[in-house]
């Protein structure tokens, strides 16, 4: 689905099922140089449980306009904002990485807006290695190889 | 500065797609010989069934051995994806019945396996789908027939049995000028040779029969997907694009994005067509794979030879081989096949289709039969064979004469192979 916020188009998964605003909704926020499509079967899987799923392109990724926002505190007001344009008065937010800490910082800010919450691959502290973000800066294809590479690990 | 370490090509060979199995410690790739799989209950089927979650149901879909399979490849192509299917040509057919409906156009090389160009030029002319050949060294060719209903650029790395080699980066760009999806048969080179993501191209497609297995044992075929081609800004493939009533309205591209296209095709045509790959045929091709890259090594140095020695022969009119400086693709094959242009190549034996085929009847190492890439030595008459159901003027654009023999070469001792060649083209000029 695609829907207005700030003036910008921003795209959502659903599951490929019709919305019920009678269901409770769910927000799933991908990580740092991703999108929507990182949870394929999950977002199909929570929308047949009954369940509004909205898999959201965050802006300047996948189909949602606009420039890529800097902050943390940025991505959790836009995803106020979201909720607010589609209608949402509550929802459960799925975090995945960088989704996560927006999540937390979501929660902190909203809470009456917050049924549940959900953080997957997040730490205590979350540095970046300084060669990524260099890499990121030059918009080298460096900075995804890297992203791919420590998330698979050794064993895969 | 850090750098990943991903495995290598030669790593992937032996590994991709596969661990240990963890209940029984085998290091082999076990051969998972069922048709179903246990629900662990209803909604688990259900979810399934609707693509929900991964998991196996039947094997006409998926089945362990067979998705080992599936994810080497893809991992060898550097692709997102790959579904395995019964043959070469069961792979080429899904791709198309994936792409299009019935109205759509194929621009295609007019150097291809025969069997291919019997599909595009007798079979999906039945279903309202039209193909126009053209010169596969010419891509301005393929850009003057592409019209408003074309929906896929298809060729081979290496045409058969011409040895051309297409311009990869150069077609490729005609065909994204077109927002259509350029689709490369790459048996002939295999991702060894050649990875031609790199170059361009979008899909993928294999018949695994013939080096990636490499001993003749098995039929198999792959389909694979780069990811990259962007299904919404073409806004040409509704099947991709649209909500599909097959699965209560699933949208490929929004749900599953750069695996749109594999997804549909193994969800819809494997399902609905059912040219899935056995499990043990899988196994037998993964054996293969495990060493492509030493077989190919010397698949290609032995060709080399071959020319070398073929080139000099007084019996033999003309070699037609890319590593030759007289192929007109000499340089492109510099570029494009950096580590050799394959072991399969033609040439004319001087006295025409007699001495040719008295050249086939008196080879006593290389085997006479229908087939290439095998680690054996081959050698098969294209006109009377494997093209004899194309026209004159298709032969010709295919740039196959009557008295061409398509020369497979195997990895035995290069001495044996030349020595074989050089007593049957003697007896080619008795008679």
């Amino acid at each position: 689905m695609d829907i207005q916020v700030n003036g910008k188009r921003v795209h959502a998964a659903t599951g490929s099922r019709l919305i019920n605003k009678e269901e409770p909704a769910v927000i799933l926020l991908h990580g740092a140089g991703m999108d929507r499509t990182i949870w394929q079967l999950q977002t199909r899987n929570i929308a047949y449980m009954g369940r509004q799923a909205y898999a959201l392109d965050l802006p300047g990724h996948g189909r949602s306009e606009g420039a890529p926002l800097i902050t943390i505190s940025e991505i959790s007001e836009w995803v106020s904002d979201f909720m607010d344009a589609a209608e949402l008065a509550s929802a459960s937010v799925i975090g995945h990485s960088m989704g996560a800490l927006v999540a937390i910082e979501f929660a902190g800010n909203h809470p009456k807006k917050l049924d549940k919450l959900c953080l997957m691959g997040i730490a205590e502290a979350m540095p970046v290695h300084p060669d990524l973000l260099d890499a990121a800066k030059r918009n080298d294809p460096l900075a995804p190889e890297l992203i791919v590479f420590w998330s698979v690990g050794g064993e895969a | 500065m850090v750098k990943p370490k991903f495995p290598k090509f030669d790593t992937l060979s032996l590994h991709a797609g596969q661990q240990p199995d963890p209940t029984t410690g085998a290091r082999a790739v076990p051969i998972y010989q069922t048709t179903s799989y246990m629900f662990e209950d209803t909604d688990h089927a259900a979810s399934l069934y609707n693509l929900e979650r991964p998991g196996h149901i039947y094997s006409r879909l998926s089945n362990p051995t067979v998705s080992v399979l599936e994810e080497r490849v893809a991992a060898l192509e550097s692709g997102v994806g790959a579904v395995a299917t019964a043959s070469g040509m069961a792979a080429l057919f899904l791709a198309v019945a994936t792409l299009m409906d019935k109205g759509s156009h194929i621009v295609a090389s007019g150097s291809l396996y025969g069997g291919s160009h019997n599909l595009f030029t007798y079979t999906l002319p039945r279903f309202g789908i039209e193909t126009t050949f053209v010169n596969p060294r010419d891509p301005e060719a393929f850009r003057k027939a592409i019209r408003p209903e074309t929906r896929l650029v298809f060729g081979e790395t290496l045409g058969n049995p011409g040895i051309e080699i297409m311009d990869l980066p150069r077609v490729a760009d005609v065909a994204h000028e077109a927002s259509v999806p350029f689709m490369i048969d790459s048996t002939f080179t295999t991702p060894y040779l050649m990875n031609p993501f790199e170059h361009g191209v979008d899909l993928i497609m294999h018949s695994l029969t013939k080096f990636m297995g490499g001993h003749g044992l098995a039929i198999a075929g792959a389909l694979v997907d780069s990811g990259r081609f962007d299904w919404y800004a073409s806004g040409k493939f509704p099947t991709l694009t649209e909500p599909y009533a097959g699965y209560h309205g699933l949208n490929f591209a929004d749900e599953f994005g750069p695996q749109a296209f594999i997804m549909r095709a193994r969800a819809e045509g494997l399902k609905d067509f059912g040219a899935c790959l056995s499990p043990q045929n899988a196994f037998y091709i993964l054996q293969g794979i495990e060493t492509l890259p030493l077989r190919i090594q010397k698949h290609v140095s032995n060709a080399e030879a071959v020319v070398t020695f073929l080139d000099e022969a007084d019996e033999v009119e003309w070699v037609n081989y890319p590593s030759l400086k007289s192929h007109p693709d000499h340089e492109l094959a510099k570029k494009l096949l950096p580590k050799g242009a394959g072991s399969i190549l033609s040439f004319g034996v001087r006295g025409g289709r007699i001495a040719g085929r008295r050249f086939i009847e008196s080879v006593l190492l290389a085997s006479h039969l229908a087939n290439v890439g095998d680690a054996k030595t081959l050698v098969i008459h294209p006109a009377s064979t494997t093209h004899q159901q194309m026209s004159t003027d298709d032969l010709a654009l295919a740039g196959i004469g009557e008295g061409m023999i398509r020369l497979s070469v195997g990895i035995e001792d290069i001495q044996d192979i030349i020595d074989d060649l050089k007593q049957a083209l003697r007896a080619s000029q008795k008679g």
